[in-house]
């Protein structure tokens, strides 16, 4: 696995746990299709700042729309899963 | 030996207006479920016409003391209320406080830390006894945001609630149960605007023009300051904690400053506490600002869910920016 790849396993479980229907999420599903509310990017910002020691708001995750476009967000951060 | 403050003594008040989700729901476009599973709140404690919180510190000040087997009149050396809404812009509100409770001696006078105000309150209160300046210290939250929501904006009309908590705090030793042990405080100034009612202070009153019915308001960027509470409250627990030699797996409560269930909940995953360690009360009170704290403690205590020498990590983040943390042991005392 690559880096982001990597990542992105990391981060799938994380916006899944947040979801009705977890099996429903995937790499490149848009966030905008999943039943997020408003608060469910902000705890997201909040562990991957914990769990990968960069930076990230709600904003960015938003911007990102996808588990895949987040690992890219973070590697381009310089997280390191 | 060293001297430790030490709680003595637990008191709690709520108003007794609820207002539940539903009937918020009827002014705004909102529904209990929508409320809930944002904040955790199903209903919060709203103050009669001309009620202020002079009046709902007075009630948990009293009880307090009778809590510590006291009463009005007591040997106190002073009275410390934390509040973000006193009676007046002048003078604080504590030394009426401490006359309505025959306190007359005391000193008094208000701590502004906005919803970190009773843990600041908590850190000043010891200080004093620590030092040998004060033998017993009376410290108060309490709160009337219904004074300040602005009716028009539901974001901030469903959170807040009104209260007041209230503990008497003497003089120790740090190895008795209910010793406060340790305490952290910050802030960060840069980030003022998170947190705001605009008009009302010198800043909007030295234009001599009147404010923008809006500036009077209380206001808050919700969002900004659920991420910035979480991180601010995880890195002040951690070092206190460290500070003061406890592993979190020894923490047997966590009482934070009841502003969202899910705040509370992201902090407990961050610091790597069970969530049935985590106290909690917002789902019947809302979030009462300074004096959330107190009121989670004698909720809880109520329930009996504390044992005498359980070690408790209370944190609080607030308007300002500011936070603080503080650890103590659990007392053999009967909130009132």
């Amino acid at each position: 696995m690559n880096q982001i790849e990597t990542l992105s396993a990391e981060i799938l479980p994380l916006v899944a746990e947040k979801c009705e229907v977890p099996d429903e999420v995937a790499l490149d599903t848009a966030f905008d299709s999943l039943d997020l509310d408003s608060l469910a990017l902000v705890e997201l910002s909040v562990q991957l700042t914990k769990k990968f020691g960069v930076e990230v708001t709600d904003d960015e995750l938003f911007t990102a729309g996808s588990v895949a476009r987040v690992a890219e967000l973070l590697a381009t951060k310089g997280a390191h899963s | 030996m060293t001297t430790s403050a030490v709680l003595a003594g637990l008191g709690s008040y709520l108003p007794p207006r609820r207002v539940s989700n539903e009937e918020l729901s009827e002014r705004f476009d909102t529904s209990d479920a929508w409320i809930h599973s944002r904040t955790g709140i199903r209903q919060r404690r709203w103050a009669d016409v001309g009620v202020s919180t002079g009046d709902l510190a007075y009630e948990a000040g009293h009880r307090a003391l009778k809590s510590a087997g006291l009463g009005l009149g007591a040997s106190v050396d002073a009275v410390i209320l934390a509040t973000t809404t006193p009676d007046h812009p002048c003078p604080a509100t504590a030394p009426d406080v401490a006359h309505r409770l025959k306190l007359n001696s005391a000193a008094a006078f208000d701590v502004s830390a906005v919803c970190s105000g009773f843990v600041y309150g908590l850190t000043i209160a010891a200080s004093m006894i620590e030092s040998g300046h004060a033998e017993r210290v009376l410290l108060i939250g309490a709160e009337t945001y219904s004074t300040i929501l602005n009716p028009e904006d539901r974001t901030t009309s469903v959170i807040f609630g009104d209260g007041s908590g209230a503990v008497l705090l003497r003089s120790g030793t740090p190895d008795e149960p209910g010793a406060l042990l340790g305490f952290d405080l910050g802030s960060d100034g840069s980030q003022k605007e998170l947190i705001c009612i605009p008009a009302g202070g010198s800043r909007q009153r030295s234009t001599h023009l009147p404010p923008a019915p809006q500036d009077t308001y209380f206001t808050m960027q919700g969002k900004k300051v659920f991420a910035t509470a979480v991180r601010r409250m995880e890195e002040s627990s951690t070092a206190l904690l460290n500070r003061v030699g406890w592993s979190i797996d020894s923490v047997d409560h966590l009482v934070g400053h009841q502003a969202n269930l899910r705040i509370l909940y992201s902090l407990a995953e961050q610091v790597r506490i069970a969530r049935d360690r985590v106290v909690t009360n917002i789902e019947q009170v809302g979030n009462t600002s300074a004096a959330s704290i107190p009121l989670a403690l004698a909720h809880a205590a109520e329930q009996g869910r504390f044992k005498v020498g359980d070690r408790l990590l209370m944190t609080a983040f607030g308007g300002g920016l500011t936070w603080g943390s503080a650890v103590m042991t659990w007392p053999d005392v009967s909130p009132s």
